[in-house]
């Protein structure tokens, strides 16, 4: 891309930025607010701000961990003017219900929708993003370990609601 | 690692799980099973996430970031250009490149009509011109010759004054630059500028004697509209 003529190394790396890792986060946009047009602006205002704020960057290596953490922070900017209201898990259950081998994805996609943010957004971070946990941390602005709480009751919560819709399945057959 | 540690390394992120877990899974056939059943439904959940991006989105940002781009800067270069019009709007009087003393004095030798004539001039008249300056005088001065004229840095005031040594040109710029004593000698006349309330005021006389005696003139008969004069 060139700017008034000129292709600057800033413009050359933020165009290869925007190439690489748009699609990835209209991905997360789009399943954070589950709206494809909102979830295009939410991108486009992203990339809009991480061009005014490249002077940001001090490490060109977490460029993906830094858009994504900009989304994030855009999202909530649309919906709510002050910061996301996280819940708090203070214990966890560790008991592990692994029985979906043909995963149904209507429910899947119905389950997604019924968590809360707090959990959906680490959840969606480390599945689709591919971040870790501690990553997904500095996104979320919390620590690795409330994280990783955060992360495990959204996996069994979703298989709870996923178990659940199944059984009501069963129950009107 | 038991199986109960394995477990909750497994759904906190069953992709990067730490060394000791991994050993775990390869001695433990239930959990290695566990593993494997949490990657295929992350896997699943994965495909579910795959919404494809619209079509030319990449080129829609990269063209609105340019075009922001283009208008901030073509905000900056009208910020610029504003700024620039009224720095020079600001310093048009200091622009001509000629010190304004040297525009007085060029002002009175290119009309030495006015030395020469005497006039009827009334104290409102020469109080109307040393108001320009933020000036004025309780008592009539001895003056031959009270005008308006025009001036490089703008409009201004020409009085003559008579005194016991010669008439002395008492030029008002109150569009000139304050904070300023100068002193000239050229042409055969001495020039001196002073700091007025508005502008400044300029003396231009033969001798140095017929300036002393109109800076002392002035000196006692002005009165300023703050502490500013002479």
């Amino acid at each position: 891309m060139s700017w008034f003529g000129l292709k600057t190394g800033k413009a050359a790396l933020y165009e290869t930025m925007v190439r690489a890792y748009s699609a990835d986060m209209f991905r997360f946009a789009f399943w954070l607010c589950r709206d494809k047009s909102m979830a295009e602006d939410l991108v486009q205002e992203t990339c809009l701000r991480a061009w005014k704020n490249w002077h940001n960057l001090n490490n060109v290596k977490a460029t993906r961990q830094w858009l994504f953490t900009i989304l994030r922070r855009e999202h909530a900017r649309l919906y709510q003017a002050s910061k996301l209201n996280f819940i708090d898990v203070e214990s966890e259950e560790l008991e592990s219900l692994l029985h979906y081998d043909d995963m149904p994805v209507v429910e899947l996609n119905d389950g997604l929708e019924k968590l809360p943010l707090s959990y959906r957004e680490p959840l969606l971070l480390q599945v689709l993003g591919g971040f870790s946990c501690g990553e997904i941390a500095v996104i979320v602005q919390t620590t690795e370990a409330a994280v990783m709480t955060r992360v495990s009751r959204a996996r069994r919560m979703l298989r709870e609601i996923m178990d659940d819709d199944e059984k009501g399945q069963e129950k009107l057959k | 690692m038991n199986c109960l540690e394995f477990q909750s390394a497994l759904n906190a992120d069953p992709h990067h799980l730490p060394l000791t877990a991994r050993q775990h899974a390869e001695d433990c056939t239930q959990c290695a099973r566990r593993m494997v059943k949490e990657l295929n439904f992350d896997a699943s959940l994965a495909d579910v996430l795959q919404v494809p991006a619209p079509d030319g989105m990449e080129d829609r940002i990269l063209l609105a970031t340019r075009f922001n781009e283009k208008r901030r800067m073509t905000l900056y270069a009208v910020a610029a250009s504003v700024l620039v019009v009224v720095s020079v709007m600001f310093s048009m009087p200091f622009l001509n490149g000629k010190p304004e003393l040297d525009m007085a004095i060029e002002h009175v030798l290119a009309e030495p009509h006015h030395l020469a004539e005497t006039r009827d001039v009334t104290p409102a008249q020469v109080n109307a011109l040393l108001a320009q300056v933020g000036a004025r005088s309780e008592v009539m001065l001895p003056v031959s010759y009270a005008g308006t004229c025009d001036l490089p840095n703008g409009k201004g005031g020409h009085i003559v004054l008579n005194t016991q040594h010669g008439r002395v040109t008492l030029m008002l710029m109150p569009m000139g630059k304050s904070g300023v004593v100068e002193r000239k000698e050229t042409n055969g006349v001495i020039a001196e500028m002073y700091a007025a309330r508005y502008g400044n005021y300029s003396l231009i006389a033969n001798s140095n004697a017929a300036l002393k005696e109109a800076r002392s003139m002035l000196a006692s008969q002005l009165h300023w509209e703050k502490s500013k004069g002479i």
